[in-house]
């Protein structure tokens, strides 16, 4: 017998390198162990152990960001509002389902939220802070031309979007402008070089009407995704390179400089990192400390202020917001930043809130609040009170 | 959403996982995870232990299910990955150290049995007998879910044998272990 010690027996099995003979051998013995041993006293509660094993499943999934052998990036090119129109229309599917469906068994009365005290989801709205500093309600406003600045036209589009285009030879100038979301607002964007910034709620993006010959430079609080064209420089002989600067709160800021490609970043001051995810391309993100990494697709950048670290991504939950859904693989409080700025509320945790509750689920975000928090609530692990706009988190 | 991958069998469940979705995932998890725990655990006879068989187990199979062949049945790939989590655990535990006395003897000693299919399906009875001895009310919802998803009738279209053939083969089976094993073992495969 080739194999002597038992786990060396094992691990050949394992590993498919046992003869015929031994592998039927191995396989019969487990089946009669199987048979012969008694149940050994225990007295499970099978409830809190489901769930308990579900929860970690979805800690181990998420970890080893092995959720991801389906993150294929979509490249069907469904208009940002289809695909929200769509997702809206797909009813909520749920990984919480499993801890809903467990606890719907035992408990008869599911605690629902009063639908009266019930918040909308955001909306497509956003302000426009021209150059000389009048500010511009998007939602407020007309379809159609807004204004021209130094031959460039800004046009509002009735599905959330706001396109700059150049209409005469442009004279230079180093005119400014900023789109701001509110709490509860999203919107998108054409560059006058045709990239395309889908910016989340509380966010804000500042770019030149007219991009400079040597690069194309926007600075982005909160969080965007950037779909940037590819434009050459005036040689005609490389790219125009596009670069994202991110401030917030933090005194460090971070850089990313790419030629033309996908991206995502979540630069939230309420968030501790700041996150760049790449999609398509390859880019460059750099700090003000002089720190430096590129990013291949699938990739993640993690910026704490000091340190960069990159890691393989969820690039599902990284773009989820821009596809009108919520992917929630992370604990509460983090889900809970995302669902107060796109509610425009604020969340407020009791002591007997749950210090450490692992979620993992997605939905759509284009229903209200009470559809969102019902699905976490059904956990049974934490419970949600809505007054005015806030949400009190208890256990 | 839920209920709608309740009404699924187990192939048209495995189909959505393959494509990434997540409900199916947790349908999956719904149905399996408890005979598979009662399983880990009545081999292992240590919660710690069988509690990682079962999350691992999980793991595996989200992890794996894109590159599934399509002709996968689910329990059996189930059951598979448990079994060898558990012998995994058998090599390396201090726990387990008195398995491993058994099984070197039993490597030297031991008989066969039968072919690869019989004990595959074995190895599916044992772990879905695990059904009838979970608490009452789990064991109502579990059955009523089984029961209209996996039958031996089920297994039998899959493999395109009759079902007369698995019931033959499993008595069979059972037989040449009672004649083996003689009458200490109390409760043995009862076939339905």
């Amino acid at each position: 017998m080739k194999y002597l010690k038992p786990e060396e027996i094992i691990d050949a099995y394992l590993e498919g390198k046992v003869s015929v003979e031994q592998s039927d051998r191995l396989e019969t013995w487990y089946l009669l162990k199987g048979e012969q041993s008694d149940y050994p006293e225990a007295d499970h509660n099978y409830e809190a152990l489901g769930n308990r094993m579900w929860e970690n499943i979805q800690q181990d999934i998420s970890d080893k960001t092995i959720l991801n052998p389906y993150t294929t990036v979509k490249t069907v090119r469904l208009s940002w509002f289809k695909k929200v129109a769509i997702a809206a229309s797909i009813t909520l599917v749920s990984a919480l389902a499993i801890l809903y469906y467990t606890q719907k068994k035992t408990t008869p009365e599911r605690f629902t939220i009063s639908k009266e005290k019930d918040i909308a989801p955001g909306t497509n709205s956003a302000f426009l802070i021209l150059a000389d500093g009048k500010r511009v309600d998007l939602s407020k406003t007309n379809n159609g031309l807004l204004t021209t600045e130094s031959g460039i036209e800004i046009i509002k589009k009735k599905n959330g979007e706001l396109i700059y285009q150049a209409v005469s030879a442009h004279t230079k100038s180093n005119f400014t402008n900023t789109i701001e979301t509110p709490k509860g607002g999203q919107y998108a964007i054409v560059l006058p070089d045709g990239s395309k910034v889908w910016l989340n709620a509380a966010s804000s993006l500042t770019y030149p009407t007219t991009f400079s010959d040597t690069e194309r430079r926007v600075t982005l609080k909160g969080e965007g995704y950037f779909e940037i064209a590819h434009v050459m420089d005036k040689s005609g002989k490389s790219r125009l390179p596009f670069v994202v600067a991110t401030t917030d709160g933090r005194n460090a800021g971070q850089e990313i400089k790419v030629l033309g490609t996908h991206f995502n970043i979540n630069s939230y001051p309420d968030e501790p990192l700041v996150r760049t995810t790449l999609l398509e391309g390859s880019i460059a993100v750099s700090t003000s400390a002089g720190k430096s990494v590129t990013l291949k697709p699938g990739q993640q950048s993690a910026f704490n202020g000091t340190n960069l670290q990159v890691s393989d991504a969820d690039t599902d939950m990284a773009v989820a917001w821009k596809n009108g859904d919520f992917v929630f693989r992370e604990d509460l409080n983090s889900a809970m930043r995302k669902v107060a700025r796109w509610y425009d509320v604020d969340v407020i945790y009791t002591d007997s809130a749950p210090k450490k509750l692992m979620l993992g689920g997605w939905m759509s975000r284009e229903t209200n609040i009470s559809d969102v928090l019902d699905h976490i609530q059904a956990t049974g692990k934490v419970h949600f009170t809505i007054v005015g706009r806030r949400v009190i988190v208890s256990e | 959403m839920d209920a709608d991958c309740a009404k699924l069998n187990d192939e048209s469940l495995l189909l959505k996982l393959r494509s990434g979705d997540s409900a199916s995932f947790a349908e999956i998890y719904q149905r399996y995870w408890p005979i598979l725990f009662r399983h880990a655990f009545r081999m292992l006879k240590n919660d710690n232990e069988a509690e990682d068989v079962v999350q691992d187990t999980f793991t595996k199979l989200w992890k794996a299910a894109p590159e599934l062949p399509t002709d996968t049945i689910l329990a059996a790939y189930l059951y598979t990955i448990v079994r060898n989590q558990v012998l995994n655990i058998i090599a390396r535990s201090s726990v387990q150290a008195s398995y491993r006395t058994d099984l070197k003897k039993f490597m030297v000693d031991g008989y066969e049995l039968t072919d690869h299919l019989t004990r595959e399906r074995i190895l599916s009875k044992l772990i879905e007998d695990e059904i009838q001895n979970l608490p009452s009310r789990m064991r109502e919802v579990f059955e009523l879910k089984r029961k209209q998803h996996l039958s031996y009738k089920e297994i039998a279209d899959v493999m395109e044998i009759s079902e007369l053939t698995v019931k033959t083969q499993m008595n069979k089976a059972i037989t040449i272990l009672r004649k083996k094993l003689g009458n200490h073992i109390a409760l043995f495969f009862t076939i339905l």
